[in-house]
């Protein structure tokens, strides 16, 4: 009896052993391409053009990642990466892609377009970064050198996320630009990246922000705007303030570190007029002074912060005024603060917010807080 | 043959992953966006009265299931007939859980397996779940539920740097008609579904009310809901009526210093264990019912057919997962309103007539009968 039972059991082993081997569609890791990052652009016929980044992992002793690009048409997205498989010969793998690069001409015909198959698909994730080109292209990003050993999509990815230390520019992926552009009237930013000439080379380079309103491509912020406009929105979280200090021996240029940011928007109603109030509290610390050697004195450092909060101010006040006379494009996220604690209001003016937001007074009040000098008295 | 029991607790533990199942995959309040956690909150409190009612017909009849109690009260022909229909309601609840299932498989994870796979192997361990019993059950999840709230509460703590909380903002922003709907919709799904535990908890080992039970297992089930559905639009915003998985995707956000991420699979664990509770009971309560109606010497000679009957109703049942949202959130909440709540009252009235009735009549009489009640 005994013997029956484990001659049995040894036959159900050995019949689960060839029955559960594995998937039966599994894909090796040499079969498939990985997808690093995707550029698109408008192609001839009004097609898409994808041009895809694909890392490519060699192995050996001294393994190397290198990277290649392959062009593709299609007049969806979805058929335009499914026709990449008739140029690599190997299915492509999207879940490791961490930039997709959008033509000027690609945005401004509408961004949503783009991104729904991005979103929809199930083996794309959603924490891909989105970017648009001030090129001519896209795909031009991916043809020029990198300043660094590696994979350009993988460096532009990291260009973005550390870019919480710099501020200069946006950190959107592409859930997150669907959340905010899902609000009506409600414009959003996405990282610009440019080509720079550096050491008779061209660089890929992420700074500053494109507008985005009503999912079309309105225009660019520089590096610096997009500063100012990160402390609106509140997603400073580290980066670097210049301003002139008077000192003994002179004026001298001081480079102040931001530590924290905080940023309270107020929406505010008197009768049917709506202003915003603006209230930015940073906190730095003075991280450089220009050739200076004596002690910085309690004056000297209320005098620095005062005219701090005096540059911050007026640079924010031209921001504003800027993007409402040039845009009128709400990528502060005013309209939604509105929504969001004043929902009565935003109902009455929400159909013509961009008329409302044109003409809207912001009150900006700066406080800046110097905590220490660093390392140097 | 000896009868089956099961402690409180364990109703409880099989009570709470029964409410959570199929919740988690799709979430709850659809039309009420977010505001589907206040939504979620309504749907609580309009159920409360409902179990009430269901604990109060357990607890005229102790040790009696719902075929027993429909036969008392309802007499041989006509209890047969609600019988049947809650059968089938039983029946095609085990099936729409498994679809559920399926479909998050087949959505999210193996877009190319067909979808029978999954649901073939849900389906197959069910009817093994089922055919050791409802004692088996409740020991498994006095088990697995901790590692379920483990789950739950680690998640919840690792996507706290993923949350705006103005996401949430403004509250009770939708109109009141398509928040009391949401709430309805929660009510049906899966408040009201509870229904179908009148047909386990005969099997009570306490001969006191299962009041407690109902309303620790809904509190205690309502407090991950609620949360779950707070932390999903706090996560997602306003794309999260666009997800058919919130959850699922909701944790697929954490990243913890680019080390610690795409740990949905562990939700995925707390889906899988739940629709195992939820497809469980559903087909222990059909085959219990097939038994009585038949009456049939033990259930257990049914279970294996009746559970692949119900995998392949999951698999004929819709075309497509746009036809399981709109089915879920749309049609089902009328559909079950009769078993959940029309049905119960008029058992439940007509319990408490025959009681009365019966006890002024002992009155007179003075059997010692009543002393069973």
């Amino acid at each position: 009896m005994k013997k029956i039972k484990i001659t049995f059991l040894i036959l159900i082993i050995l019949i689960n052993s060839i029955l559960f081997t594995g998937c039966w569609n599994y894909r090796e890791i040499d079969q498939v391409l990985i997808v690093a990052g995707l550029a698109v652009d408008k192609g001839i016929n009004d097609q898409y053009k994808f041009t895809v980044e694909i890392a490519q992992i060699s192995g050996g002793k001294d393994s190397k990642t290198t990277s290649k690009t392959i062009t593709a048409e299609g007049e969806t997205m979805f058929d335009a990466a499914r026709n990449l498989i008739s140029l690599s010969g190997k299915r492509l793998y999207w879940s490791h892609a961490k930039v997709i690069i959008l033509s000027r001409k690609v945005a401004e015909e509408g961004v949503e377009k783009v991104i729904d198959w991005y979103t929809r698909d199930s083996e794309t994730r959603e924490n891909v970064f989105l970017l648009v080109s001030e090129e001519a292209t896209a795909k031009e990003i991916f043809d020029v050198e990198s300043t660094t050993e590696g994979i350009k999509s993988f460096i532009l990815g990291e260009m973005i996320k550390n870019q919480v230390s710099l501020s200069k520019a946006p950190i959107t992926d592409i859930l997150q630009y669907g959340i905010e552009s899902k609000t009506k009237e409600i414009s959003t930013i996405i990282p610009a990246v440019s080509l720079k000439k550096m050491n008779d080379k061209m660089v890929a380079q992420v700074m500053g922000s494109a507008i985005i309103k009503n999912n079309k491509l309105a225009g660019f912020l520089n590096g610096d705007e997009t500063k100012d406009l990160n402390f609106i929105r509140n997603q400073v979280k580290g980066g670097v303030l210049t301003e002139e200090m008077q000192t003994d021996n002179g004026p001298a240029l001081a480079s102040l570190e931001i530590f924290k940011s905080n940023t309270k928007v107020v929406p505010a109603a008197d009768g049917n007029k709506i202003k915003i109030d603006l209230n930015i509290e940073t906190t730095v610390a003075i991280d450089e002074i220009e050739g200076v050697e004596n002690l910085i004195s309690e004056e000297q450092q209320l005098k620095l912060e005062k005219s701090t909060e005096n540059t911050l101010k007026k640079q924010i006040q031209e921001l504003i005024r800027k993007v409402q006379s040039e845009y009128g494009a709400d990528i502060f996220g005013f309209g939604e603060k509105l929504r969001e604690d004043k929902a009565s209001q935003w109902k009455r003016v929400s159909n013509n917010w961009e008329d409302v937001f044109k003409d809207l007074k912001v009150n900006v009040e700066t406080k800046v807080h110097i905590k220490n000098s660093a390392v140097l008295s | 043959m000896q009868k089956e029991q099961i402690t409180d607790k364990q109703a409880i533990c099989i009570f709470i992953p029964f409410m959570i199942g199929s919740t988690l995959i799709i979430g709850i309040g659809g039309e009420a966006k977010n505001d589907a956690w206040v939504a979620g909150i309504v749907g609580a409190i309009m159920a409360v009265p409902m179990l009430l009612v269901y604990a109060r017909m357990l607890s005229l009849f102790p040790g009696k299931d719902l075929f027993d109690i429909l036969n008392i009260t309802l007499g041989k022909v006509f209890g047969k007939i609600v019988a049947i229909i809650y059968i089938l309601y039983a029946f095609h609840l085990g099936a729409l859980v498994l679809r559920n299932f399926g479909e998050f498989i087949n959505t999210v994870a193996m877009p190319e397996t067909p979808m029978f796979v999954p649901m073939f192997c849900m389906g197959i361990v069910c009817v093994i779940a089922v055919r050791l019993g409802i004692e088996v059950l409740g020991r498994t999840t006095t088990y697995f539920l901790p590692l379920i709230f483990f789950i739950l509460v680690i998640v919840q703590l690792l996507v706290i740097p993923q949350i705006h909380l103005n996401y949430l903002k403004p509250i009770l922003e939708n109109d009141t008609i398509s928040i009391l709907k949401g709430g309805f919709s929660t009510f049906s799904f899966p408040y009201a579904e509870t229904v179908l535990f009148i047909g386990v908890f005969g099997s009570l080992k306490s001969k006191k009310s299962p009041i407690k039970v109902y309303l620790w297992g809904t509190l205690i089930s309502t407090i991950i809901i609620i949360v779950t559905t707070i932390r999903n639009i706090a996560v997602l915003g306003s794309m999260i009526d666009r997800f058919y998985f919130p959850s699922y995707q909701a944790v697929s956000r954490i990243n913890i210093g680019d080390f610690l991420e795409r740990i949905e699979v562990t939700v995925a664990i707390v889906f899988i264990f739940s629709v195992l509770i939820k497809g469980s009971i559903c087909l222990l309560v059909a085959c219990k019912g097939i038994q009585k109606v038949f009456n049939l010497k033990d259930y257990r000679s049914i279970v294996i057919q009746t559970g692949l009957l119900m995998v392949y109703f999951a698999y004929t049942i819709y075309d497509n997962s746009m036809e399981m949202k709109y089915w879920a959130f749309k049609v089902y909440s009328y559909y079950a309103f009769p078993m959940q709540v029309i049905l119960p009252i008029i058992i439940w009235a007509v319990a408490e007539i025959k009681r009365k009735i019966n006890s002024s009549a002992e009155k007179g009489e003075a059997i010692p009968e009543s002393t069973s009640r």
